[in-house]
């Protein structure tokens, strides 16, 4: 067991996977000479030389749609996106065919891709470097869409989406890359579509995935001052979303507070609030709370850019409300 | 200059024409029972197109080149070795098709076959052809990429990136854009840049040509010469100069274009033009003709008749096929 | 190798057509593309081209005749064919012509997609994640949901949480008597939780959900009279230590009495005119009990109220011994209780008093009772038997000092004169009386008469 950063943890995935597998290559924008935009493919193209780092001209469009054509023609692409933004270029080639040549040919091909890169706000980026977009990948059946909040899961869940047979979409984050946790030395995946569940208790359910997750936990520790003891569900996968997690948790707490940094409109926070809704009615005591990202384009200024986002004290004030309490 | 059709075997020759007349038949066919309304939704014929199939198809060894295509696609499907009747039976939407039904016109694919689709976003097909070509040259599989689109997808930011992809990885692909003068009802030249394609391959460090689309001995020759430049890394553009019969699909009326523009290229008939150079040559009598359409007629009603009696995939179906 | 030409779809809305003019002649030959008949459609006239090169071998529908889609129209084939078994066929050659005749003008597309989507809600019920596994999604709905009663009509519920509704399911309680303490009255969890505490630790009160609708309180304000009762009696229930001395008497004498003196009369004599009347005769001998308290928080209104105001402007309380024997009888009428006074009753009789009640009560209904008939009595009577009250306590009416509580006659076993048990007819009284003005002992002597009378009325006599 090692403390290593989120970097470090994606990056020995990387590697072990191409030990592993000669069909698995790393392509994008400076992820060779640079050693990566954030430094996650450090040491790779010195190791497996440019025919399998492979660094790309700005087409964002043109190297993701390739990635698919090299991923249905017998390889295992990681496409690495500088940023979630930069891929909006690309959303054609993930949404129109990623997502649907294996349904389209009847079932005879599968996109074996990794599609992965920093998501969601960092600092002082303003409105087009700070989104949280992982509801455009969310949305599209064909895909899968993964969100790992810890180094540990960040290897995981890299070497499981390397060796799967479906496109995987990758949420990471810039803030992530630096952040520190035990590591096992053992080889090891996360299988894809398991949440995780970072602490127990009984009184109110928080789910939530990626980077607010440290705002999570700290709620979750100054409730605890208050005796609120709180079931913090990380879901590390959106797609599939592990239901089952979910909905026994809520059955068990009768209230349940989302947290999510995007955007509250059709996200994916509205949809786990969703799920909530249908599948545990019945065991509510409150309505379910979502605690986004304000509804704006990220301000550049760093009090307002904070103001966007979600806070402990927003998701303390939302337990309040689900739990009818005023002394929170 | 005419390629001689002393450059190739009978029987190579007799392919291309069987190829091409199957793919006449076939698409007629289509548009018949498109009708009938055993076809719905968006039907886009290659009547007209042949040759650039008939041709560009046989240049390629099929054990280790790829096709990559738009939505246009019966054609290149059928003259890949793709079945009639899977193809009608996917047309039909029936759970025989090659897609069991669930791409239909815009989407056939023969894996077998090394023919990947049947991409219905225009232009979405060219940055994955690249990719098909990175994984045969990643692993040396000595193949090429054909990546077909049309005149109309030129314009595409897609094509350009691709391009410049192409070159700088030296890949072995070759672009052809079948230029059938059409991009849905707008002419290609009101809005293209260049009087011929091939010209921007010079942008990009690539060869261009240009060829006949309309003649299958010159698809089959550019192609060839294509294909040998690609196995050695040399990425080329080719545009075909070509012509469609039909509407774009089969809801276009075609007020754009006069009657007499289409009889015109009627007259240069690829197939007719073939078999009257065969004839000439004294390679194809007319009951060898003759022999040949009634046994491809037969091929084709079988082709109905099966896509008729398949069933609709089962409603469980429905999630089947989404992920692996 | 001859074949049905058929009617085909020339625009998207089109189901059938009407041949308006074939263009090629049986026997000859024509190219794909070129135009074989015109063909008036719902929109207009469009051209019929051919799908394919052949040749026109026989014209089935002639110019000026109509076919639906997929309708045979002509015959083509190589010239010199023989099509004869085609025809015979009726056309259904190679496709199926019944159901490409049957399709409908929306196009099968959509119709598919319809019937697909119906069915799949019904069969599969996607779930909500990427999990392409129908079966185990809908398994896994099941699993952990809790099978529920119908729940109650929920426009008639207060607002409340589902949880809260389900725990009140649970536990047998009806929602409806649940204080909510959620926001806008919200039922939630520990509202239930609360409530179930209470019921347990006070033993439990029966939970069964009222049938009636729940109605939502209605406010009025009060009329004048509510207001004088509301404050008179407020202020002697609160300021006049109040008493009671209970005593139960039987009833027959004055019953046979009253009885005797009905008989022959039209209309009969109340029972609470002779009650009024001995009432009378013992207040004659108990000259301590018609008593006015006048004093600071004494009760008052009307004239009383200047004698009141002179006591308080005094400080000083006052007894005022009252002279006459004015008795005033509770009547409850729609609009609230009224006390008509009888004057000097122990002057009148008892079919006086009768009378003299029947003209105030008829004029209390009509409100036209005066303040002098309901004001200046000594001594009240209310009886509430004929309601079958047992016995009960009165507030008394001030100034007075004392007031009589009659409860309803009944038939009870009793230890006779000779200590025989036999059944009797009793009757119970409740002497109420404000202690400021009359000690126990004096309230108890005076009760001692009263029964004493009420039980042989020939002593009011002497």
């Amino acid at each position: 067991m090692a403390e290593i950063t989120y970097r470090e943890a994606l990056n020995r995935a990387l590697d072990e996977e191409m030990a592993r597998d000669e069909r698995v290559f790393l392509i994008g924008e400076e992820v060779g000479e640079y050693d990566g935009a954030y430094k996650v493919s450090r040491g790779l193209l010195a190791k497996y030389g440019p025919r399998r780092v492979k660094d790309t001209p700005i087409s964002e469009l043109g190297f993701t749609g390739l990635g698919v054509g090299a991923a249905i023609a017998g390889l295992r692409p990681v496409v690495e996106w500088m940023t979630h933004n930069f891929a909006l270029l690309a959303l054609d080639q993930v949404v129109n065919n990623a997502a649907k040549l294996r349904q389209m040919s009847g079932g005879q091909l599968s996109v074996p891709i990794v599609f992965r890169g920093p998501n969601g706000p960092a600092e002082f980026l303003a409105a087009q470097h700070s989104q949280a977009l992982g509801g455009y990948w969310m949305h599209v059946p064909g895909l899968k869409v993964v969100a790992p909040a810890t180094p540990a899961d960040a290897y995981g869940l890299l070497k499981s989406a390397i060796r799967d047979d479906n496109p995987v979409v990758m949420l990471e984050a810039e803030l992530m890359y630096a952040w520190k946790g035990e590591v096992s030395d053992q080889e090891y995946t996360v299988p894809i579509g398991k949440a995780r569940v970072a602490r127990e208790g009984e009184d109110v359910t928080l789910i939530t995935y990626s980077k607010p997750i440290r705002v999570v936990e700290e709620a979750a520790d100054r409730l605890a001052e208050k005796g609120v003891r709180a079931d913090v569900i990380d879901l590390r996968s959106l797609r599939p979303l592990d239901e089952e997690t979910v909905v026994s948790s809520v059955w068990k707490t009768s209230r349940c507070v989302v947290v999510d940094e995007a955007w509250p409109m059709a996200s994916p926070g509205v949809t786990v609030a969703n799920l909530v809704n249908s599948r545990c009615f019945d065991a509510l005591d409150a309505p379910v709370e979502l605690v986004s990202g304000e509804d704006v384009p990220m301000p550049y200024n760093h009090r307002l850019e904070l103001a966007a986002q979600p806070s402990v004290e927003k998701v303390i004030a939302a337990v309040a409300r689900v739990l009818y309490r005023e002394d929170l | 200059m005419k390629t001689e059709l002393a450059h190739y075997p009978k029987e190579e020759l007799m392919r291309m024409l069987t190829t091409m007349q199957t793919i006449r038949a076939f698409e007629e066919k289509a548009g018949m029972m498109y009708g009938l309304r055993k076809i719905g939704g968006f039907c886009h014929l290659y009547t007209g197109q042949e040759a650039v199939a008939g041709g560009a198809i046989s240049a390629l060894d099929l054990s280790k080149d790829y096709v990559v295509t738009a939505y246009r696609d019966h054609g290149l499907a059928i003259a890949c070795g793709m079945d009639p009747k899977k193809a009608m039976a996917e047309l039909f939407g029936k759970v025989t098709g090659c897609s069991r039904g669930k791409g239909g016109s815009m989407h056939l694919f023969d894996v077998e076959h090394h023919f990947l689709g049947g991409n219905g976003i225009v232009g979405a097909q060219i940055p994955v052809a690249a990719g098909v070509a990175f994984s045969q040259q990643y692993r040396e599989s000595g193949g090429v990429t054909l990546c077909f689109f049309g005149d109309g997808a030129f314009h595409q930011g897609a094509v350009h990136e691709t391009f410049n992809l192409g070159k700088i990885w030296d890949l072995p692909v070759v672009f052809i854009v079948e230029n059938n003068q059409w991009g849905m009802g707008t002419n290609w030249k009101k809005v293209s840049a260049v009087d011929d394609f091939s010209v921007t391959a010079g942008a990009y460090g690539m060869k261009g040509y240009s060829c006949d689309g309309l003649d299958v001995l010159d698809v089959r020759a550019t192609i060839e010469q294509a294909v040998a430049d690609a196995r050695l890394g040399w990425p080329s553009l080719i545009e075909a100069r070509t012509y469609r019969y039909k509407g774009h699909s089969m809801s276009d009326p075609q007020k754009y274009r006069t009657r007499e523009e289409i009889d015109e290229y009627r007259k240069r008939d690829a197939i007719q033009s073939f078999k009257f150079r065969l004839s000439e040559a004294k390679m194809l009598t007319e009951k060898e003709w003759d022999d040949l359409t009634r046994r491809i007629d037969a091929q084709i009603e079988e082709a109905v008749a099966f896509a008729e009696e398949s069933p609709e995939p089962s409603l469980e179906e429905l999630y089947t096929d989404v992920y692996a | 190798m001859a074949e049905i030409l058929r009617m085909t779809a020339l625009s998207p809305t089109m189901n059938e057509g009407r041949i308006a003019k074939w263009t090629v002649e049986e026997g000859t030959e024509f190219s794909s593309g070129d135009v074989l008949c015109e063909v008036e459609t719902d929109k207009a006239s469009m051209d019929y081209e051919a799908p394919k090169s052949s040749s026109l071998l026989k014209i089935i529908l002639p110019a000026g005749e109509t076919a639906k889609v997929g309708d045979p129209i002509a015959v083509i084939g190589r010239k010199g064919e023989d099509y004869a078994a085609l025809l015979k066929e009726g056309g259904s050659a190679a496709v199926s012509e019944e159901k490409a005749g049957e399709a409908e003008p929306s196009s099968m597309a959509p119709q598919k997609e319809k019937t697909v989507q119906a069915k799949a809600t019904q069969e599969s019920q996607p779930a909500a994640s990427g999990v392409p596994k129908p079966a185990q999604a809908a398994d896994a709905r099941n699993a952990g949901s809790v099978p529920l009663h119908a729940p109650l009509a929920p426009a008639r519920l207060p607002s409340s949480s589902p949880l809260a509704r389900k725990l009140a399911l649970e536990k047998g309680i009806d929602i409806r008597l649940v204080r909510g303490s959620g926001p806008n009255g919200r039922v939630v969890e520990r509202d239930i939780l609360e409530f179930a505490e209470g019921v347990e630790s006070s033993g439990g009160i029966p939970m069964g959900a009222p049938k009636a609708p729940r109605q939502e309180p209605t406010t009025v304000q009060p009329n004048m009279k509510r207001l004088v009762i509301s404050r008179r009696l407020s202020e002697s229930f609160f300021t006049a230590p109040h008493y009671y001395l209970k005593k139960r008497i039987r009833a027959e004498a004055l019953l046979e009495l009253r009885a005797t003196a009905n008989v022959g009369r039209p209309a009969k004599l109340s029972f609470n005119a002779f009650l009024m009347k001995i009432v009378a005769e013992a207040l004659v001998r108990h000259p301590e009990i018609n008593v006015y308290w006048r004093g600071p928080g004494a009760a008052g209104a009307g004239r009383e109220v200047a004698a009141a105001l002179a006591a308080v402007t005094s400080a000083q309380p006052v007894l005022e011994q009252r002279h006459s024997i004015d008795i005033a009888l509770a009547v409850a009428l729609p609009d609230g209780l009224i006390t008509p006074v009888v004057c000097d009753c122990n002057l009148k009789s008892a079919s006086e008093i009768d009378a003299e009640l029947a003209q105030l009560i008829e004029k209390a209904r009509v409100g036209r009772l005066a303040p002098e008939d309901y004001e200046g009595a000594g001594f009240t009577v209310t009886n509430l038997g004929s309601f079958g009250v047992d016995e009960f306590t009165a507030i008394i009416n001030p100034p007075a000092s004392a007031i009589l509580a009659v409860g309803s006659i009944v038939k009870e076993p009793i230890v006779g004169d000779n200590d025989e048990i036999r059944v009797a007819q009793t009757l119970s009284l409740t002497l109420g009386c404000d202690h400021r003005s009359i000690d126990g002992a004096v309230g108890a002597a005076f009760l001692a008469d009263l029964a004493r009378m009420l039980e042989n009325p020939a002593m009011a006599l002497v």
